[in-house]
């Protein structure tokens, strides 16, 4: 049952890419984390397993600041089709922007991440990611997010 | 008068001197030769108008439309304003906001590197890798005070009536660790009521009862007072304490950006707090500043307009 569990995770900078890849490895996960450089790789991943009644990934990790399709834009355009709209969808960003998180929590994503500073934290969130698709793990809302910044 | 020579008509607007009054009064004095036969001028005819209800009204025209263009001028001048800063407001969040991706790789990596490989270098490296850790997380901190400082403005912000003693009392319970630690006494006599942004207020009391406890003198407890005084129609906020103080000529200094009166090893801090304060004291339409001598404690005063 634990080999159907992907997380697709979109981010344009290879670097974090590599560095989550390497988390996933630290903690034997690693053919859970399915990588991406954009919004609409992204689209075309989901489009193409559908298409061949593949298993949609259990969740979706997106960066916020992406060329082409950026993050907000690849959540609108998630929640706006019938096939995807049930994905939980967590954005994953470098920096913490109320505004930001407004719009985000509006489109419909399930939480919003800051991205970790350090490999433990990393260790963490590819843990907490992978948890979270068996249900034993949930995310903050987004309303306790947005009191805490303030 | 060349008109009297040329023999012409003459047409002229001018001030007369009203003989009782003494004020002067605008007239149309027109003059006209009356000519005979010949063509020579046998008398003048002419009449005076007063039209000084119609030049006061002109002169009142004018001094309109001067008036509108200032305003105009005026406008133009304030809207250049608000756009630079603006573009300011958006260049500190943009920078501190960019800058923020790189860095985060670089404390990753030597937060990475120093867990994994520190065993195999030697003293030396393990002390420049501590350096660079930490010089790294301290340009962390640099840039999310600038992100937070960039963030004051007025913009979306609306004035609340609010009791300053809770403010106070919220500010303390925020600092709580620091107070106890260093047992200090901090005593609020009762404040007014008065419209404030109370975000930002909460946010000045915070700084500036942390400054109060922080910098504090070994040789006594710290102790804070914090009292009201009205100063015509202004209201006066006063947080005194007993701490290590500050010599006045470093006053302006103490409120910019980034300025530190004292080596990191001593106090830790960017030297953002007063240049919070500052900034918002000026979105209060308000103003801070402080009095102290070396050793004898220091006062900070911020006066704000009891409507701000």
């Amino acid at each position: 049952m634990d080999n159907t569990v992907k997380i697709l995770l979109a981010d344009d900078d290879i670097e974090d890419r590599f560095i989550m890849q390497d988390a996933f490895n630290a903690i034997n996960l690693p053919e859970v984390p399915l990588l991406v450089e954009d919004g609409e790789k992204v689209l075309e991943y989901l489009s193409e397993t559908h298409r061949n009644a593949g298993v949609l990934p259990s969740l979706v990790v997106l960066d916020l600041n992406m060329p082409r399709l950026s993050g907000t834009q690849t959540l609108r355009e998630l929640k706006s089709r019938d096939a995807y709209k049930d994905i939980p969808v967590i954005i994953f960003s470098s920096s913490l922007n109320v505004i930001e998180m407004h719009e985000c929590k509006q489109l419909g994503a399930l939480s919003y991440m800051v991205k970790p500073f350090t490999y433990e934290e990393y260790l963490l969130s590819a843990q907490h990611f992978y948890d979270f698709c068996l249900k034993k793990h949930s995310f903050p809302e987004f309303n306790s997010l947005i009191n805490n910044f303030k | 008068m060349v008109s009297c020579r040329r023999k012409t008509s003459f047409k002229r607007e001018l001030e007369l001197k009203n003989g009782d009054t003494g004020d002067f009064i605008w007239h149309l004095v027109t003059v006209t030769p009356v000519t005979d036969e010949g063509g020579e001028i046998s008398y003048w005819t002419g009449s005076m108008v007063d039209i000084h209800a119609q030049k006061v009204m002109e002169q009142t025209l004018r001094d309109n439309k001067e008036l509108k263009e200032m305003k105009l001028l005026l406008e133009e001048k304030v809207k250049e304003l608000n756009r630079s800063n603006q573009e300011l407001e958006q260049f500190a969040y943009a920078a501190s906001h960019d800058l923020q991706e790189p860095l985060r790789k670089i404390v990753f990596y030597s937060d990475y590197l120093n867990k994994h490989y520190s065993e195999q270098i030697d003293e030396r490296g393990k002390l420049y890798f501590g350096n660079m850790t930490s010089a790294s997380q301290r340009m962390t901190q640099l840039i999310h005070d600038l992100l937070n400082f960039s963030r004051i403005y007025r913009e979306n912000l609306h004035l609340v009536k609010t009791d300053l003693n809770a403010l106070a009392t919220e500010a303390m319970n925020d600092l709580d660790l620091a107070i106890k630690a260093k047992h200090a006494q901090i005593e609020v006599s009762p404040l007014p009521v008065i419209s404030v942004y109370p975000m930002q207020m909460r946010q000045l009391f915070q700084n500036l009862l942390s400054n109060a406890v922080k910098f504090s003198d070994d040789k006594r407890i710290p102790l804070v007072k914090v009292y009201a005084e009205t100063n015509g129609s202004d209201v006066q906020l006063i947080f005194e304490d007993n701490g290590v103080g500050f010599e006045e000529k470093y006053l302006d200094k103490m409120f910019s950006l980034f300025q530190r009166l004292h080596s990191r090893e001593k106090y830790a801090g960017t030297g953002i707090g007063l240049a919070i304060c500052k900034k918002i004291a000026d979105l209060h339409n308000g103003s801070i500043t402080a009095c102290s001598q070396p050793g004898n404690g220091a006062k900070f005063i911020l006066t704000l307009p009891s409507v701000a």
